[in-house]
């Protein structure tokens, strides 16, 4: 369980966030509400790029404030530039494993499966400027499932896909969480999407 | 970080060092550093005003020269095939400048090109070119393709938008001049004229050579001079803290200049459209006569060069032992010099990125130290510095290296510096959010999307230190000598087509190591793969 109480953040003298929520493993919380009210401030300070003055925020009663960002058990898609031009797709879903970790032939299997899966079949050895912006932020979803950390951030990851497309994502965004069990933040200006996943929606409005 | 830190600091300690030594003996005399100002001031006024004066007719000739071609260049890219003017005009970045002066001379000098044709139409030939007309001629074809190239790629960075108005509007060529160029131009110009006023400020073995005497004379030749000739060394730190204190306030009005210019130039190309006076056939000739007159300027030497080198001396020169000894010592001190100064500015650039906004200007400021320090004033202070510890000339292959190192250094930080912030910027949470960190990141991430920087600034360090003829011309012997060392005495005992072989070899070797590091760097930049080959298996 991702848990949030009090978490504080400000940007200069004027603005001032305040945060309290939580989100069950499993659980997707769609994060909504209108520009500037602080919808990627609250993502960044779980990943921790962003340290907050006060609060709480704990993941299995684990405090993560003081881990840097590799430390926390967080996965982030972020809105665009998510994979390195210079490496294959295949090698940018395999750039999420650790430094140690090896990649078996169990885990290619997976990664062939999660590519048919979000359509991407056959795009392993393209580059990323050989593929589209939705194609791309496929590639970055599948690697942050093989990176299978508990907590998964996505910053409007799909708001650019088309609606036809987002739905496709969104299905295996639901089969995945499930099966990996993942507590899940979506961040996005799209009322559809919340009704599409049928998820929870935490409506941010200004202090 | 430390890294990073330690070398900004040590950079900033040798230059205070090189300062140092050379205020110390500047006021050792025994009748004191007034009286010897008051003594030598007539004289360092005259050399301190001349320098000024051709450096200031050198960028002022250097921007005449590239702006209407740039706009001429501009006007035809659609319809003439000319990018390959662009990396021509490269050329002249690299070349050495003994390789410069020889392929001028071919051209212009007394037995040059001209000469010959005017003396087949029965005319006379030049006289020949020597003094201040040639110093311009020379700042002028190594400074105009540097404008050109900034001036091209800041037309290029026009939006499109502002091209298919244009068209639409139907704007004469005077308007769209007024409205679309001159105001991407006119931020370019002051900086750019201030870097090229401080290159010719610094020039030194273009005057060495093309001078011809004592009335052509500059203060970075007056202080080899001293030191060289008369041994005068209070006389040598004088004349290198006048050019220090110039050359300072000079790197401090680039310093605001640039900010505001320079860094606008964004590569976004934009594409020029048809417009509607680039069929004017009066604008087509004026086009033509422009290019020429360019190519005329800056191709013509380049091709000087490779005819006249092109000689049975070119296989007696391969086989002196002389030339087989400035040749390895002039490729150890590149590739070293070029190694050093690459992986130095890296961890700078590096370091500069992790650090908050208090403290980058330490980084900024150790570089930017070595464009004012030039090489001649560094090396006398290195030489004041030493000369009571170390046998200087024993240690010259040293000197040579760090000074070529400190020369290349602000060069290659620059090239390399933006593009790492703008890595970090993209890249930073990312990499974070991965536990891509420390080598590995490096590894994985950051050098091959640096590779085609890192690669650049090797090349055009190495190509600067193989051309080096300044360092060198304080510390060079019958023991050491480089290539450049080695083509300035073989020109200066007249022997014209051993020294035109030189100058081919010279410059063949030159373009060949500037490729090598620039090919080395993007192969090996595209051989770092997160898990080696095997992760290409599943397909």
């Amino acid at each position: 369980m991702l848990r949030i109480e009090g978490l504080r953040f400000s940007w200069g003298e004027d603005f001032h966030f305040t945060y309290d929520l939580s989100v069950a493993s499993g659980e997707i919380l769609a994060v909504q509400g209108p520009s500037g009210v602080g919808k990627t401030t609250l993502l960044e300070l779980i990943a921790g790029f962003q340290m907050p003055t006060a609060g709480n925020l704990t993941w299995d009663d684990k405090d993560l404030v003081p881990l840097p960002p590799w430390q926390r058990p967080v996965t982030t898609v972020f809105q665009a530039d998510n994979l390195f031009s210079h490496l294959s797709c295949l090698d940018n879903v395999l750039i999420g494993l650790g430094p140690e970790e090896k990649p078996t032939p169990a885990l290619h299997t997976y990664i062939d499966e999660y590519f048919t899966q979000l359509g991407l079949k056959g795009l392993q050895s393209r580059m990323p400027s050989q593929i589209s912006g939705g194609q791309q932020q496929r590639v970055a979803l599948v690697r942050a499932l093989i990176r299978a950390r508990p907590i998964l951030l996505l910053d409007e990851s799909f708001s650019a896909l088309d609606w036809d497309m987002r739905k496709e994502c969104f299905d295996a965004l639901k089969t995945v969480v499930a099966s990996h069990e993942m507590a899940t933040l979506l961040v996005s200006h799209d009322t559809r999407d919340a009704e599409y996943l049928g998820c929870r929606e935490l409506r941010l409005a200004a202090d | 970080m430390p890294l990073g830190m330690l070398g900004a600091a040590g950079l900033i300690l040798i230059a205070l060092a090189a300062i140092g030594a050379l205020l110390g003996v500047g006021a050792s005399r025994p009748e004191g550093v007034v009286s010897v100002l008051a003594g030598n001031m007539p004289r360092v006024w005259r050399v301190a005003g001349f320098t000024f004066w051709q450096a200031s007719l050198s960028a002022m000739l250097s921007l005449l020269v590239a702006l209407p071609v740039a706009l001429a260049y501009w006007r035809r890219t659609l319809t003439w095939k000319l990018s390959h003017l662009n990396s021509l005009s490269f050329l002249a970045i690299v070349m050495p400048t003994t390789v410069a002066v020889a392929g001028l001379l071919g051209v212009w000098g007394q037995n040059g090109a001209i000469s010959y044709l005017r003396r087949a139409i029965g005319g006379d030939g030049l006289s020949p070119i020597y003094g201040l007309g040639a110093v311009l001629l020379a700042h002028v074809f190594f400074n105009a393709p540097l404008m050109l190239r900034v001036f091209i790629s800041g037309l290029s960075s026009i939006p499109a938008a502002q091209w298919r108005l244009a068209a639409q509007w139907g704007l004469s060529d005077w308007q769209r001049f007024r409205l679309i160029e001159w105001p991407v131009l006119k931020q370019l110009i002051p900086g750019l004229v201030t870097i090229v006023f401080l290159l010719c400020f610094t020039s030194f073995s273009l005057i060495l050579m093309l001078g011809g005497g004592p009335a052509v004379t500059t203060l970075e030749v007056s202080i080899y001079t001293a030191l060289r000739f008369d041994f005068d060394l209070p006389m040598a730190a004088l004349l290198s803290l006048v050019q220090l204190t110039i050359c300072a306030a000079v790197v401090a009005i680039l310093a605001r200049l640039d900010a505001a210019g320079l860094a606008t130039v964004a590569p976004s190309p934009g594409k020029r459209l048809r417009q509607l006076g680039d069929a004017h056939y009066q604008i087509i000739l004026l086009d033509a006569l422009l290019i020429a007159g360019f190519l005329m300027l800056a191709v013509a030497p380049l091709c000087a060069v490779i005819l006249d080198g092109m000689t049975d001396s070119l296989l007696r020169v391969i086989t002196w032992p002389a030339f087989h000894r400035a040749l390895i010592a002039s490729l150890v001190v590149a590739v070293a010099s070029a190694l050093l100064a690459t992986t130095l500015a890296t961890i700078m650039a590096a370091a500069r990125v992790r650090l908050e906004r208090n403290g980058k200007w330490v980084f900024d400021l150790a570089v930017s130290l070595y464009l004012a320090v030039s090489a001649i004033v560094l090396g006398t202070g290195l030489f004041i510095l030493l000369r009571g510890m170390v046998d200087v000339f024993v240690i010259a292959p040293l000197l040579l290296l760090l000074a070529n190192m400190l020369v290349a250094l602000p060069f290659a930080y620059r090239v390399i510096q933006g593009k790492m912030a703008m890595l970090a910027y993209t890249q930073d949470k990312l990499c974070d959010s991965l536990d891509l960190r420390g080598w590995r990141r490096f590894r994985l991430i950051t050098f091959p999307a640096l590779a085609p920087e890192l690669g650049f600034a090797a090349g055009l360090s190495a190509a600067l230190s193989l051309g080096d003829m300044t360092v060198i011309a304080l510390f060079g012997s019958q023991q050491f000598q480089t290539l450049p060392w080695l083509l300035y005495q073989t020109m200066a005992r007249y022997r014209a087509e051993d020294a035109a072989a030189l100058a081919l070899l010279l410059f063949v070797l030159t373009l060949l190591l500037f490729g090598v590091f620039v090919r080395g760097a993007t192969y090996l930049g595209g051989r770092s793969r997160p898990h080696g080959r095997q992760s290409h298996v599943t397909d």
